[in-house]
């Protein structure tokens, strides 16, 4: 059903005051029950935001929380109608809108980043393994990954300091998010770059390990090759543990 | 069907290149990967750390500092004296849209650790069963 433009003319009035808490004429109203009308949508926006980034919200001052808030709220149309994916356009808002700097902290996108990354794997589509098998040989038969990961590189690591810590380490940091089969329990790993590389050949490229330590070897023969094959076992045998790795592909022959 | 990922490679040659090199050259510089645990752990650990870190630099500010000069200070308290009282209290939908649990004011820190996991669950499971306001944060 199509509006009429004076209801058309109110809403639009009364989403401005509740958005934004300025001209509260909206004609029908009283000026007292508009008041409570802002103050629980803007907590509804506030605690959505304050349950998906703790840590943020432990690290930014009151002020800082509540500009941010207030600015999200009045300023940023929503393009999703699902309440609990605001989190992800709030961090996209905050990034767009530079508040890192503009609070003179530059791990805020990253902090924000980090705390989206739990619930998007959480929510993330199921992404069924081909079938697998549980036994295999570690060094010459292609592994089966968990499919639901998320691989995100970081400049600070917010993951392992305090934030403001975090300032002093600044560098490449890759972080491995996941999603537990059966339990769907998001789980995190600190990787360093050259297991990002292992992990990309195996999941990526399908390569066994063997594979890659060929490949690397002949790429750089200085690289020392029975340290390599120990550094990559100890890789492979802490992912199938973690239930990054599941298990051996099944190969089929016709 | 079967779904693939599409965000996996983040890896650029230079940065393999960089991997490789640092292996080569420290030898005794061995790799490994360090697991941290679930989004629970990991979020309870680094908020610790930073509160950890925000009262270290209020012990650092005490001297000379003027009182009240660090909002951090006020905030402590606050939080820990919430934390019993709003973890155990009933559901959004036993209150207004916006009041309760999942609306209540700025000043009052809920249960973090808790209530984000609560969040998600909400979102898995719970998402096409509540109106705004009745359902746990106004969840669809």
């Amino acid at each position: 059903m199509l509006y009429s433009t004076k209801t058309y003319q109110t809403q639009k009035k009364l989403t401005n005051w509740v958005r934004t808490g300025s001209n509260p004429e909206v004609p029908g109203t009283v000026l007292e029950g508009l008041k409570q009308y802002r103050r629980l949508f803007r907590n509804n926006i506030n605690n959505t935001m304050e349950q998906a980034f703790p840590i943020s919200f432990e690290v930014l001052n009151k002020e800082q929380w509540k500009q941010l808030i207030d600015d999200f709220f009045a300023h940023h149309d929503a393009k999703t109608p699902h309440v609990w994916k605001l989190p992800f356009e709030f961090y996209q808002f905050v990034n767009k809108q530079k508040y890192s700097s503009k609070f003179n902290m530059p791990f805020l996108n990253d902090l924000l980043h980090f705390e989206w990354l739990e619930i998007e794997i959480f929510t993330m589509q199921d992404i069924l393994p081909e079938p697998y098998k549980k036994t295999g040989d570690l060094l010459n038969d292609r592994i089966e990954c968990n499919n639901e990961f998320q691989l995100t590189q970081l400049k600070y690591p917010v993951h392992l300091f305090a934030a403001k810590e975090s300032l002093k380490h600044s560098g490449d940091y890759y972080l491995l998010s996941y999603r537990m089969p059966e339990t769907y329990e998001v789980k995190f790993i600190d990787f360093p770059v050259l297991h990002v590389l292992f992990f990309e050949k195996i999941c990526n490229d399908r390569m066994s390990a063997n594979e890659i330590i060929k490949e690397i070897s002949d790429q750089n023969p200085s690289v020392d090759k029975k340290q390599l094959k120990q550094n990559i076992e100890e890789f492979i045998e802490t992912m199938f543990s973690e239930k990054v790795f599941l298990g051996y592909s099944e190969t089929y022959q016709n | 069907m079967k779904k693939e990922n599409t965000k996996r490679t983040i890896l650029t040659g230079s940065i393999i290149a960089g991997a490789l090199l640092t292996f080569s050259v420290t030898t005794n510089a061995r790799p490994v990967s360090q697991v941290m645990g679930s989004g629970a752990e990991v979020r309870t650990e680094i908020i610790d750390l930073n509160i950890n870190s925000s009262v270290n630099n209020l012990l650092e500010l005490k001297c000379g500092a003027e009182e009240g000069s660090s909002k951090k200070a006020e905030a402590k308290p606050v939080k820990s004296d919430k934390k019993e009282g709003k973890a155990t209290e009933a559901k959004c939908g036993e209150g207004k849209c916006g009041e309760g649990k999942c609306g209540g004011d700025d000043s009052k820190k809920s249960d973090k650790k808790t209530t984000k996991a609560e969040l998600k669950t909400e979102k898995k499971e719970k998402t096409t069963e509540a109106k705004c306001g009745e359902g746990k944060c106004g969840a669809e």
